[in-house]
């Protein structure tokens, strides 16, 4: 027989101190969070601040006026249509990416060979970018400039593209991996070919997530500056008499370049442009993103997620 | 049993049947694009000889050109193309200033048909050049000051000679955190007494030819005896300390000049003025001798050569485009021309003396090759 | 391909075997998850039109005895397969046998219910899309619906998401997409473990009533619905194996349901079945 418990207000009310451990990760967590918004919040206000004559002033002579020796006249109007030419390569090579995390994840056989690739296409993420610009003069710019042009956009574009494609097969990779067994055996059980599994069952699936690699690929292929310094964008064009296929081979320029040439110019006065370059950058890759959140939002929407 | 038998590895055969024709489709677009367009640099040039006759007669100037090289001269070709684009629509034009290093590289590969340059060539990249039958035509340009700076808060140094430079900067100075430290080498040679303050140094990497000019005037005219010291008493360097903060953008190098009260760097003439007048640096007069006359840098010591650390600013054509490319002799026409030659001065830069001027546009006149400067 | 299915029992190509309405032939089948011997030699016959039980302590190998019947196990990388099971006589695991083809005639019914993302209509209708079916889908889906008893409850809301469902009624509809097809028999996984009483007495009227079409095999870990439902049981248990002290599963008796409960030949199914056997 056990003695009737009695249980008072006492015995249940929390205890201060009990949870020591958790209330100091509790303070170390937010102090983190709230520094990395200081910081990113710093750099936002500052960068805004510097551009904020030009953006209030000029902001679409700005935007569509090419490079300029004149501070007055100077914008991105050829960063911008370089970096969306670039960005757009980079999202038709998309499906590339996409088929080989496809196929290393559904149909190669797990072998040395694969184990190797995937480890291989792992540290190829983490190769700095530079390395990918030489490849790129390389393979690109010299190797296929009949079909590139030599320093093209397009040969950019791939280059880039090579750089964002180990993310790309990466993240696509998780998130196929990341697809339920069940719902797999499911559509198996029901007689459905290995490609037809794949097809109706398990892209859906993991479409959110390859998506979510596909806006951190985009980001990054705006962002970088050391592949396109590298394969040859230059600081100012004119395009002559060329028509939209000769300018695709011919030179080019984009944003993050428009940043570093802006920076390097002597004037103070520079300064503005190269704060309000940075702040057209921030504002594509945020548009660029958004589309993709969309996308994934509905597709989620729509597989009842 | 008929049922149970199609080929269960069909889907993966197709797959791997897909990216097999993907490629060759590939490679074979690539190599017919190719073969179009693959013509030699003397193809090119031989065919733009030929529309160049027809050009002259008919109307406006086409062609596609890069201009490449040192990004010092950049603002100056920057300002030049966009004028000169403005009168010629057909040409398309496009510049870029890497370096002066990149732009020899890629001049004497016979990529661009024009690269400047912060300094002359070297004989090793001139090499290059001959060993790809690259012939040139070397034009000077204009007058950059290199200029010696350090924070405006700095007040215990107005003046340096080049001695105190190479104690403070050269090799030798290598691993010297305070200024009194140069002081083991400024009492070799009865130099003198800096400081004990902490000594930050601050410069272009070795990529630029600011770099290249500094320790070529400074360190090596020291090196040399230049400056009065017996040369053979003692070995002197040549090289720059190592263990300096580098950059290839000037204004991050004006940055740390501004972050410490005793920092030391230099920089072109056309930083510095914008720095000082911003209250971001403050300019060094300088010396060539120990207790030689203190002269500020300014448009007309430099121009005059009494402000001793000055560098050429060059341009480099190649030969045969200037025999044949309409596009690049109409540029370069209008470079060497009264008016494009304003763009100089509002870049920031000092205009060459008249008789220099005169002779770099008889050399483009008459299209002399081959070393012109010294 | 056409769907008739007695197709192949009148094969004169295949091997003779005895009882025309065997619809499985089992012979020495061992199965392995890499050195894991974790099924040995296994023998038995599944009759056409009957519903078979298999009974057994969990691990016992129940679950992947019933994989092998449609190659469910050739998904899982490390399975291997030894021993003969034949389907009205043909060898499932020769080289020529396209097991997409064994799939679309094996339906198999998994433990917990996974339905896909996507409309209750899409779910049912997805085996006979796959399978190339060309003629009126809502009048399969009706009629599946229907079978898995379901229809009166979903018939207004076929468009919306399967995931909606609760766990009975989705455990329903994986029911209803697995018959959708039309298959010869019917593999089900412990289908009413997740189940409340009513949603598997549904099921289990259900399995009588389509047993006149299907060949039916269920995993149940509970004794009064193998007693209740099916004709045959099979009892597995899991020994551990002297040399490599792993748990091996072994088939110990098969007979008629009855005999099994009442009168087991074995004293382990005894134990078993009389509840003194964990
Ligand atoms: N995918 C797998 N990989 C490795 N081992 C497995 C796998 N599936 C099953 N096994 C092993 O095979 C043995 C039999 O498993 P199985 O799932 O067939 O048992 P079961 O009788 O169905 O059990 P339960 O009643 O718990 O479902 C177990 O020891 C199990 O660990
Ligand atoms: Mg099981």
């Amino acid at each position: 027989m056990h003695e009737r418990q009695t249980v008072s207000l006492d015995t249940l009310r929390a205890r201060r101190g009990d949870d020591a451990a958790g209330h100091v990760f509790f303070v170390l967590i937010t102090s983190a969070v709230g520094l990395a918004f200081f910081m990113v919040g710093a750099v936002g206000v500052d960068v805004v601040v510097e551009a904020w004559d030009i953006l209030t002033e000029r902001l679409w002579d700005f935007l569509g006026s090419p490079s300029s020796a004149d501070e007055a006249k100077s914008g991105v109007s050829q960063g911008i249509r370089g970096s969306i030419l670039i960005a757009a390569i980079v999202i038709l090579t998309f499906p590339v990416g996409i088929g080989a995390a496809v196929y290393l994840e559904e149909y190669a056989d797990d072998t040395w060979l694969s184990r190797l690739i995937q480890v291989t296409v792992r540290n190829l993420a983490g190769v700095p970018s530079i390395v990918y610009g030489l490849l790129g003069l390389a393979v690109f710019v010299k190797g296929l400039d009949g079909l590139t042009g030599g320093r093209s956009v397009i040969a950019a574009g791939l280059a880039v593209a090579v750089l964002v494609l180990p993310v790309i097969i990466i993240t696509a990779g998780e998130a196929l991996r990341a697809v339920p067994t069940p719902l797999r055996e499911g559509a198996y059980g029901l007689g459905a070919t290995q490609w037809e599994v794949i097809r109706t069952q398990v892209l859906p699936a993991a479409l959110p997530g390859i998506l979510t690699g596909t806006v951190l690929g985009i980001a990054r292929a705006l962002g970088e500056a050391a592949p396109l310094l590298v394969i040859g964008a230059v600081g100012f064009y004119t395009t002559g008499n060329q028509d939209f296929f000769e300018q695709l081979r011919g030179a080019f320029t984009a944003l993050p370049m428009n940043i570093a040439n802006y920076a390097r110019l002597p004037a103070e006065t520079w300064r503005g442009h190269a704060a309000a370059a940075s702040v057209v950058l921030l504002i594509l890759v945020f548009l660029i993103n958004l589309v993709a959140i969309v996308v994934r939002a509905r597709i989620s929407k729509r597989l009842g997620r | 049993m008929q049922e149970l038998l199609p080929p269960s590895r069909s889907d993966r055969l197709r797959s791997v049947g897909l990216v097999i024709a993907l490629l060759g489709l590939f490679a074979l677009i690539s190599g017919l694009v190719d073969r179009d367009d693959k013509v030699t640099v003397a193809a090119q040039q031989q065919s733009a000889a030929s529309m160049n006759d027809v050009d002259r007669s008919t109307g406006p100037i086409e062609g596609e050109f890069l201009v490449s090289g040192s990004s010092t001269v950049y603002p100056i070709v920057l300002e030049q193309a966009e004028v000169f684009s403005q009168a010629n629509p057909g040409v398309a034009i496009s510049v870029e200033g890497p370096g002066s290093g990149d732009g020899a590289q890629k001049f004497c590969d016979g990529e661009v048909p024009i690269a400047n340059a912060s300094r002359l060539y070297k004989a090793e990249e001139i090499e290059i050049c001959d060993a790809n039958g690259i012939e040139y035509i070397e034009l000077r340009r204009g007058i950059d000051g290199i200029t010696v700076i350090t924070s405006p808060a700095n007040d215990l140094v107005d003046c340096v000679s080049f001695n105190d430079l190479y104690a403070l900067i050269s090799e030798e100075a290598s691993g010297f955190d305070r200024w009194a430290n140069a002081n083991a080498l400024t009492s070799v040679w009865g130099g003198r007494e800096f400081p004990d303050v902490a000594l930050d140094v601050y410069g272009p990497g070795e990529e630029s030819g600011t770099f290249d000019s500094f320790a070529e005037i400074v360190i090596e005219g020291v090196a040399k005896g230049k400056t009065g010291l017996d040369t053979d008493a003692r070995d002197f360097v040549t090289s720059i300390r190592p263990d300096y903060t580098s950059s290839p953008d000037d204004n991050v190098i004006l940055q740390g000049i501004g972050a410490s009260d005793y920092s030391i760097g230099w920089v072109g003439f056309a930083f510095a003025k914008e720095a000082e007048a911003a209250g971001a640096a403050k300019l060094l007069q300088v010396a060539k001798q120990d207790g030689g006359a203190c002269v500020s840098p300014t448009e007309e010591t430099i121009a005059s050569a009494a402000f001793p650390i000055a560098r050429y600013l060059y341009t480099y054509i190649n030969a045969d485009a200037a025999a044949n490319d309409s596009a690049v002799i109409a540029f370069v026409d209008y470079m060497m021309s009264e008016e494009g030659l304003q763009a100089v001065s509002s870049a920031g830069y000092i205009d060459l003396a008249e008789p220099d001027q005169r002779r770099a546009q008889s050399i483009w006149a008459n299209r002399v090759t081959g070393p012109a400067w010294e | 391909m056409t769907m008739t299915q007695p197709a192949m029992t009148t094969d004169p190509a295949t091997d003779a075997v005895p009882g025309a309405n065997d619809v499985f032939t089992v012979d020495g089948l061992n199965v392995f998850y890499g050195d894991h011997h974790a099924v040995s030699e296994v023998d038995l016959t599944i009759k056409e039109r009957e519903i078979t039980a298999f009974i057994g302590p969990s691990g016992c190998g129940k679950s992947t005895v019933l994989r092998c019947f449609n190659r469910m196990n050739d998904l899982i990388d490390i399975a291997r397969v030894e021993g003969t099971v034949r389907y009205h006589g043909v060898d499932l695991y020769d080289e020529a046998v396209d097991p997409v083809a064994v799939r679309r005639r094996i339906g198999m019914v998994f433990q917990k219910p996974n339905p896909f993302p996507k409309s209750i209509y899409d779910n049912v209708a997805y085996g006979p899309r796959v399978g190339g079916h060309k003629g009126n889908l809502d009048e399969i889906v009706e009629r599946s619906l229907r079978d898995a008893g379901l229809w009166d409850e979903v018939k207004d809301r076929l468009g919306e998401s399967a995931l909606g469902m609760s766990g009975g009624q989705q455990q329903r509809l994986c029911i209803a997409r697995a018959i959708a097809v039309n298959p010869d028999v019917l593999l089900m996984d412990e289908p009413c473990s997740a189940l409340d009483p009513i949603a598997t007495g549904v099921i289990e009227e259900l399995m009588k009533e389509i047993k006149s079409e299907y060949t039916i095999i269920i995993v149940t870990h509970n004794m009064q619905q193998a007693a209740r439902v099916s004709d045959r049981t099979a009892f597995f248990t899991a020994e551990i194996d002297e040399h490599s002290g792993q748990r091996r599963g072994k088939l110990v008796e098969f007979d008629d349901t009855g005999s099994i409960f009442s009168n087991p030949g074995d004293e382990r199914t005894e134990a078993y079945v009389t509840g003194r056997f964990g």
